[in-house]
């Protein structure tokens, strides 16, 4: 494997979105 | 994102507001979950790291100095807990067959498996030593700026240059061989 494939991969990450309850758990979580 | 709305955000929290977080859970989430991700490849360890890093910065906003932008400070504050939380608990064993470049040639040339691929170099990344590893994650989480990437690691810009240089090295030197278990989280 070449480093211009390393390059590629390595910059063209697929986004990961975050769960629908996850702010609400983070606001949660600090009040406990 | 709007370094405003941040400082506004920030300063409401401080004043007693503690409901204007959410402004600042809301504009970063997305961030924090995804740098999280790429420390661990499991979305939803990712999600607890990212909560943790939250819950750090909640409890340390009165420490953001404000010579350096705040999602600076955040960064730099997530990234010092994803580490922390690897070092805590390390991730789980992979064989190298996993983490290392597919066997078949045609993966390469022929373009079918091309994801398997790209996930094994990515996780691949993960079982560097973790300097080089935090080097490389954060240079691409930052559009390949160096900059960014050393004030995430409150490194000189020299060392993380020589870091990534020296982490391509390795992961490209490995990912052509095929000798036993790698441990993610240790040395190959």
């Amino acid at each position: 494997m070449g480093d211009d494939d390393l390059e590629r991969i390595l910059s063209n990450e697929e986004q990961v979105i975050p769960s629908a309850g996850f702010g609400i758990a983070v606001m949660d979580a600090k009040t406990r | 994102m709007n370094a405003a709305e941040d400082e506004a955000a920030v300063e409401r929290v401080l004043a007693g507001d503690t409901s204007a977080f959410e402004g600042i859970v809301d504009r970063w989430q997305g961030p924090l979950v995804n740098l999280a991700y790429r420390f661990c490849r499991d979305h939803g360890r990712a999600e607890e790291m990212a909560q943790e890093a939250f819950l750090r910065a909640y409890r340390s906003l009165h420490g953001w100095r404000r010579e350096a932008a705040f999602s600076t400070w955040l960064f730099a504050l997530a990234t010092n807990v994803y580490r922390s939380e690897l070092r805590r608990i390390p991730l789980r064993t992979l064989s190298l067959d996993e983490i290392a470049e597919p066997r078949n040639q045609r993966a390469i040339d022929g373009g079918f498996e091309d994801k398997d691929r790209d996930r094994s170099v990515r996780r691949a990344v993960l079982a560097l030593p973790a300097k080089y590893r935090d080097a490389l994650i954060l240079f691409y989480f930052h559009d390949m700026d160096v900059g960014s990437t050393a004030r995430s690691l409150a490194l000189p810009e020299g060392t993380v240059k020589a870091r990534l240089s020296r982490g391509r090295e390795i992961l490209s030197k490995k990912l052509s061989q095929r000798v036993g278990p790698v441990r993610l989280g240790e040395e190959f």
